[in-house]
């Protein structure tokens, strides 16, 4: 292969790259034989389109996408309102932080069997998410605000500077970029979380419902298939919630200075 | 008169100002020069109220407005220049006054053609000139400058110093800056003290 | 005195013959290597207890649900294995025929269960929640055809929350007052045993035998296609001991429990002695128990193929007998 084909275009690259992979994937499922274990790239994709084409397939999505949001939506309700009282109560930073720390160590599986003994099989998944993600949203969002450099604090001291103003200018400025890596985290995190816990709660409406039966009826290519379906969505999404939080130029401020002030 | 008296201040476990008085005559400008790190910038916060002391007190101001010129700028790198001064001026003065008091001291200091462009595109003289422009528009009785001609060549500092004066002149503030530079020091002010020794307890020369 | 002496060596000989002959092992009795065997902790579990007797000769483990058998059929790790008679199929398909269905081991055995009065009727689940375990296994299917026969939608008509195994289902029963759940023998026993507020709500199994006119094979044994032609001679050993232990256990209800309890299948020996004997355990032979076995995958794959795998077993799959 030419040295120059390599460095040609990145699709070209990514192309052939997907192709590489492709082919790992027939040799490997050549060599184990067995299509109960790894099936075959064909049969998965034929399962796949087949799947497209089901109503039923467009209801799971939009169920657990609904519940990926919602997850999302209540960590970072939740992260903003406890890390800004956090910042100004140092008991409710104590406090939370005891909370933080435990969570952020409790795996998820012991979350989900926890949750499904006292929520509807819907729900677990959301409150799955929200467990797992409120405490990075805290954390970093909390981060923020502490490192809001004594510098500018001092600044707007000297100058009497209103405390809306202080907060418009100054706070959300400086703490937006954290809460944008907050999202950034949490939204892979997310779709890992509801769809674990999909499976375990296995909510008629759900991709992870149908991750389920492909593995006790030995369905691998339906598996395989949901798989697929389910990392190309959460790529997706999280390409799109990237796409819009780096809108604009990168690295001037430039238009979104008018916002500040 | 803004008046240092019998200052006690600790930095760590040592006393680095003892007992330590001066006097700052209203309408003036007065300098303290002395070498790096003998505690200028500290003299400067304490009369700001950014920094507590031990013992002793600072009279003549309170119901002050105070502006302040920090050794680092601090200028909020999200907002552009025009934007970073209007900033301070809004819990002062009304919209449109704010936007013509930006104009006029951007004008003043020749910056009026970087209004719209962001700090970290304006280069290290540049950035001073901001500070000091935020400085001079938010019109305080007392302006306290900390190393105001840091990072500037002598051409330009050529161009400010004699802009700094004629406004200082014209506006009859109470000044003290803080520099390490003599020279500097003596073209601008009316009295010049010099720290020395640690702890500081009182001021060796009054230079003039 | 050479004819005494010789008289005297021949008596010994043919006495030491005789000796050495009664002495000799049973050359039948010895299995060319253990039995590895994956059960689950319900009746099919109860059946082999007297295997558990026997390590040497056979590893057993319980799982608690069908899946976790299934995956050691498929690594291998396990030779013969008691499974779900559809997910036999299930596996013979998705194997390419590599299993063989030796026998079925357990007939009806499906109960509702309710900590509560509400339901007599499985009318009475229109509109309920029940909890349940085994998902892909028999009580799905058993349960989906069972609420047609009655007029409802599986699908729309009530909500089922798939726990992970049975022990989950019968601490939720027993913990929460309401609740509907479906379990098979021996937890029915034993949480109506431990708990007098929870009683049968529905016998599955008769309700079926009403409707279908067909009995109700729901755990059958099965083994590596490998093992039944390779290892023959340890197949006959081991069938033999299966079959005695099942004898055994349906004949001594009180000797089978204080093993069942001694070897922590049901703990509570007392229980076991009470649920043993309505564990349906049974062994039907492949070639005996076919017939009813295709009427029953008949059924169940009309509603849905997926449950036997797409396809009806060919003949093949059933186990024809030592040669």
């Amino acid at each position: 292969m030419k040295i120059s084909i390599l460095k040609e275009s990145s699709k070209t690259k990514s192309a052939l790259i997907l192709i590489f992979w492709l082919l790992v994937w027939q040799t490997v499922y050549t060599i184990i034989g067995k299509d109960v274990i790894v099936p075959s790239p064909m049969d998965t994709f034929v399962t796949l389109s087949q799947l497209l084409m089901t109503q039923g397939f467009y209801k799971d999505v939009s169920a657990t996408m609904s519940r990926v949001i919602a997850g999302i939506i209540i960590s970072f309700a939740a992260g903003l309102g406890t890390a800004i009282a956090a910042h100004l109560l140092f008991i409710v930073k104590d406090i939370m932080g005891f909370a933080v720390n435990i969570l952020k160590s409790t795996p998820v599986m012991a979350v989900i069997i926890f949750a499904l003994l006292w929520l509807p099989s819907g729900n677990v998944p959301i409150f799955v998410c929200f467990l797992m993600c409120y405490p990075i949203v805290y954390t970093n969002i909390l981060t923020g605000f502490e490192s809001l450099s004594k510098d500018y604090i001092e600044m707007s001291q000297i100058y009497r500077i209103r405390k809306r103003d202080l907060v418009r200018s100054i706070y959300i400025p400086f703490v937006a970029p954290h809460i944008k890596s907050a999202l950034s985290l949490t939204t892979g995190l997310s779709w890992k979380t509801v769809v674990a816990a999909e499976v375990l709660a296995s909510p008629m409406f759900s991709m992870g419902y149908n991750l389920l039966n492909a593995k006790v009826y030995l369905d691998t290519e339906s598996l395989f298939a949901w798989i697929i379906a389910i990392v190309a969505l959460s790529m997706a999404f999280e390409k799109i919630v990237n796409w819009i939080l780096h809108k604009g130029k990168k690295g001037a401020y430039n238009d979104r200075s008018k916002a500040y002030i | 008169m803004i008046e240092v008296k019998h200052i006690y201040k600790k930095f760590k476990k040592e006393y680095i100002f003892e007992d330590f008085s001066l006097s700052f005559a209203d309408r003036k400008v007065t300098s303290i020069i002395g070498p790096s790190g003998c505690g200028k910038t500290t003299l400067l916060r304490m009369i700001a109220g950014l920094e507590p002391y031990e013992k002793g007190q600072i009279s003549g101001i309170n119901q002050r407005s105070i502006s302040y010129v920090f050794q680092e700028d601090r200028l909020l790198p999200w907002l552009n220049v025009f934007q970073n001064i209007e900033l301070v001026l809004k819990s002062k003065f009304p919209p449109q006054e704010a936007k013509l008091k930006v104009q006029e001291v951007l004008a003043q200091l020749d910056l009026s053609e970087a209004a719209e462009m962001m700090p970290d595109e304006l280069s290290g003289g540049m950035q001073r000139r901001v500070a000091i422009g935020r400085a001079l528009a938010y019109d305080a009785d007392i302006i306290l400058f900390d190393e105001p001609f840091k990072g500037m060549d002598s051409k330009l500092k050529s161009e400010v110093l004699p802009q700094l004066a004629a406004v200082w002149e014209k506006a009859e503030k109470t000044i003290i800056l803080v520099t390490h530079d003599v020279t500097d020091a003596r073209k601008l002010s009316d009295e010049v003290y010099e720290l020395s020794g640690r702890p500081l307890k009182k001021v060796e020369t009054p230079v003039d | 005195m050479r004819k005494r002496v010789l008289i005297s060596i021949l008596i010994l000989s043919i006495l030491m013959a005789g000796v050495f002959t009664g002495c000799a092992p049973e050359a039948e009795e010895l299995l060319t290597a253990p039995v590895k065997i994956g059960s689950l902790n319900g009746p099919t579990g109860i059946g082999m207890v007297k295997l558990l007797e026997e390590p040497d000769k056979y590893q057993v483990t319980m799982y608690q649900s069908p899946d976790e058998v299934v995956g050691k059929i498929i690594s291998g790790e396990v030779d013969v294995a008691s499974v779900p008679s559809n997910l036999a199929a299930v596996l013979y398909n998705k194997l390419e025929g590599d299993i063989v269905l030796i026998g079925v081991n357990t007939l009806g055995v499906l109960y509702i269960v309710e900590n509560g009065e509400a339901v007599t009727d499985i009318s009475d689940l229109k509109g309920k929640t029940i909890v349940a375990s085994g998902k892909g296994g028999t009580p799905e299917f058993i349960l989906n055809q069972l609420l047609v026969n009655a007029g409802l939608d599986p699908q729309k008509d009530l909500t089922v929350n798939w726990l992970m195994n049975h022990t989950d289902v019968a601490s939720t029963l027993m913990a929460k007052e309401g609740t509907i759940a479906m379990l098979p023998q021996p937890f029915t026993t034993i949480v109506t045993e431990k708990n007098p507020k929870v009683r049968v709500a529905v016998d599955m199994n008769a309700e079926w035998k009403t409707s279908q006119k067909t009995e109700l094979p729901m755990g059958v044994l099965i083994a590596q296609k490998s093992f039944v032609e390779d290892r023959e001679a340890d197949l006959t050993i081991f069938l033999k001991d299966y079959t005695a232990s099942v004898d055994f256990v349906n004949s001594d209800a009180e000797a089978a429990a204080s093993l069942v309890s001694e070897y922590g299948i049901i703990p509570d020996a007392l229980i076991a002695k009470k649920a043993i004997p309505q564990c349906n355990i049974v062994f039907i032979p492949a070639q005996d128990g076919k017939a009813d076995l295709v009427s029953f995958y008949e059924i169940i794959s009309a509603m849905d193929p997926k449950s036997i795998g797409g396809t009806m077993p060919d003949e093949n799959f059933y186990f024809k007998g030592i040669k």
